[in-house]
């Protein structure tokens, strides 16, 4: 396994009684694309500013780059960010928003800011105010004042969100090419599950500021795959056959049904397991299913959206 | 810290609205120095004596608003030096230095661009340190672009320039420096602790209209009440200075309103910058 450049033990954000982040546990390896998947109000945003040092932690732990506590402070400027809308001074030009944080960072290196407009596709914008870009520009441009510093660590909150399909390929191909040239670790939280699965490599998914599930792609797409889907009225009573079956690696998902994930040609003998022990089956079947609809029977399904 | 500082006069120098105040406020000032030339051709300009513009503030219930009073000058000239004096007296310096104030501290977090950077900085307070040590520059520069204007103002209008004593002139313009940037910082500070353009914008008119002297009025009354007698708390207040330092301050009148701009600057900038640092963006 590749070395964990974020890990957060228990973090939680508390505005008054309410969590919006609960105790999550994430883990982050270097040079990953970590999608951070969650529906609107699920956390992400808190969350991620949070690791951004937006905002402060109720209680829990970040570790970052070997840091935690105080020493965040020394490489907080590692970090990255787009959180929500990109921030921008309207009268000014893509080149005199990023001379401004050039400046915080005391970068006087000729051609830098070129570089960095060439990265995101902004070379040719001239001398246009950023009150006239278009969204999609405005998110590459936000995505670019990221940049500024080399950060080893980019974290973008929803930066395809209200894009049009132009706006979105253009977004990813970038994200795409700061991975490949740069190595760095992304984290991009979407509720557009399709296009996050085009690019991230791993996925965090948070619901009602929990993390439910944290999983690399190919596990993802397991489960997105074939699985056993057993029906039945108590789906508890089946846990310990399961276990004296040896299945380990299954997921009740709600009242009325477990997922099964391994030994998929195991699932008459399943049947009949279960019907030894009295357990009334009401369906055993072989599924799967896509992305959205995994998304949706973990964090309660359609019915909660 | 240095670096903050040269991003903020870097984005103060690319805002547009500081050079359309400056603008607006040297338009306004050459027009009262005209005003003053046509009132005395027609003898109408009767001077205010020093007392006279004490006096009005030191009543229960001085006026409200923006009231310029000229003092007179020992020849009967106009002086730029009193030009000057009843411009920072009466506020006129200060209504059009908290309005860009209160735009500039306001600019990063309305267009969200603090986000960029706000995650960036060790210690997130000093942003705000940056900040008032950028409207330091930015009040001298004012100030001094208005000496400017007033020469020009009277050289244009009056035909003759007098400059005044010029010693005094300096020793006054340091002090209203001084108190004109605590009033600015104050009102960085409640933009900050608002983050409301609009609300810190109306209390920072309001401070430079003396609104808040209703307020003062009540508190002297209620210390009269409990025995203390010719208490004035705006003689404690940074809006109250500006109007009532002399135009020839002696030692222990500089003393005490430096006290007063030291302590209000001190104060705010320490309150703004601890809840800035402690506040999630």
């Amino acid at each position: 396994m590749s070395e964990i450049l974020l890990r957060t033990k228990g973090l939680t954000k508390q505005y008054g009684h309410q969590k919006a982040v609960d105790h999550v546990d994430v883990h982050i390896r270097k040079g990953a694309i970590y999608g951070f998947i969650g529906r609107n109000g699920a956390g992400k945003t808190t969350f991620l500013k949070m690791v951004s040092g937006l905002a402060g932690v109720t209680s829990g732990e970040i570790e970052m780059f070997g840091c935690k506590g105080r020493e965040l402070s020394k490489i907080r400027s590692r970090v990255g960010c787009l959180i929500e809308s990109p921030g921008l001074y309207g009268n000014m030009t893509a080149y005199e928003n990023l001379k401004i944080k050039c400046k915080l960072f005391g970068i006087k290196e000729k051609g830098y800011i070129e570089e960095i407009l060439k990265t995101v596709r902004l070379e040719d914008v001239g001398r246009k105010k950023t009150k006239n870009y278009s969204l999609g520009m405005k998110q590459r441009l936000g995505i670019g004042l990221a940049l500024v510093g080399e950060p080893d660590l980019l974290v973008l909150d929803e930066p395809i969100n209200g894009l049009d399909p132009q706006g979105i390929v253009e977004v990813r191909d970038t994200i795409q090419k700061l991975r490949d040239e740069r190595n760095m670790t992304i984290i991009i939280s979407s509720h557009i599950l399709e296009e996050l699965s085009k690019i991230a490599t791993d996925y965090g998914i948070i619901h009602k500021g929990m993390l439910m599930q944290e999983l690399t792609r190919e596990e993802l797409m397991n489960r997105c795959g074939e699985r056993i889907e057993v029906t039945l009225d108590q789906p508890e009573q089946a846990l310990p056959v399961l276990d004296a079956m040896g299945f380990a690696d299954y997921q009740v998902t709600d009242k009325e049904h477990i997922y099964i994930f391994e030994r998929l040609n195991e699932s008459a003998q399943l049947n009949m397991e279960l019907a030894k022990a009295g357990i009334p089956v009401k369906g055993i079947s072989i599924t799967s299913e896509e992305l959205e609809t995994y998304f949706l029977n973990l964090t309660g399904g359609a019915k909660d959206a | 810290m240095l670096n903050i500082i040269k991003m903020d006069l870097y984005r103060m120098f690319r805002t547009k609205s500081l050079y359309v105040i400056w603008i607006i406020a040297a338009v306004l000032m050459i027009g009262t120095t005209y005003l003053l030339k046509a009132e005395n051709t027609a003898d109408e300009f009767e001077a205010a004596s020093q007392q006279e513009i004490e006096e009005s503030y030191t009543e229960d219930m001085p006026a409200l608003g923006i009231q310029v009073m000229i003092p007179a000058g020992s020849d009967g000239k106009i002086t730029v030096k009193d030009i000057f004096y009843g411009n920072a007296q009466s506020k006129f310096y200060a209504l059009f230095l908290v309005i860009f104030t209160v735009i500039f501290v306001m600019a990063d977090i309305n267009s969200g661009y603090i986000k960029n950077i706000g995650g960036q900085i060790q210690n997130r307070g000093y942003l705000v340190i940056a900040k008032a040590i950028s409207l330091l520059v930015y009040t001298v520069l004012t100030m001094a672009a208005m000496v400017l204007v007033q020469i020009l103002a009277c050289r244009l209008t009056l035909g003759y320039m007098e400059f005044g004593d010029i010693k005094g002139f300096l020793v006054y313009t340091g002090i209203q420096i001084l108190l004109h940037y605590a009033l600015l910082v104050i009102c960085m500070a409640v933009a900050i602790i608002l983050k409301s353009s609009v609300a810190s914008m109306v209390i920072a008119i309001c401070l430079c209209m003396d609104m808040m002297v209703i307020i003062y009025s009540a508190i002297d009354k209620v210390v009269s009440r409990m025995g203390v007698k010719d208490f004035h708390l705006i003689k404690y207040t940074v809006t109250g200075q500006i109007a009532m330092v002399s135009q020839n301050p002696d030692r222990k009148e500089c003393l005490f309103a430096a006290i007063i701009a030291a302590g209000f600057a001190v104060v705010c900038m320490a309150a703004g910058s601890v809840v800035f640092k402690k506040r999630d963006i």
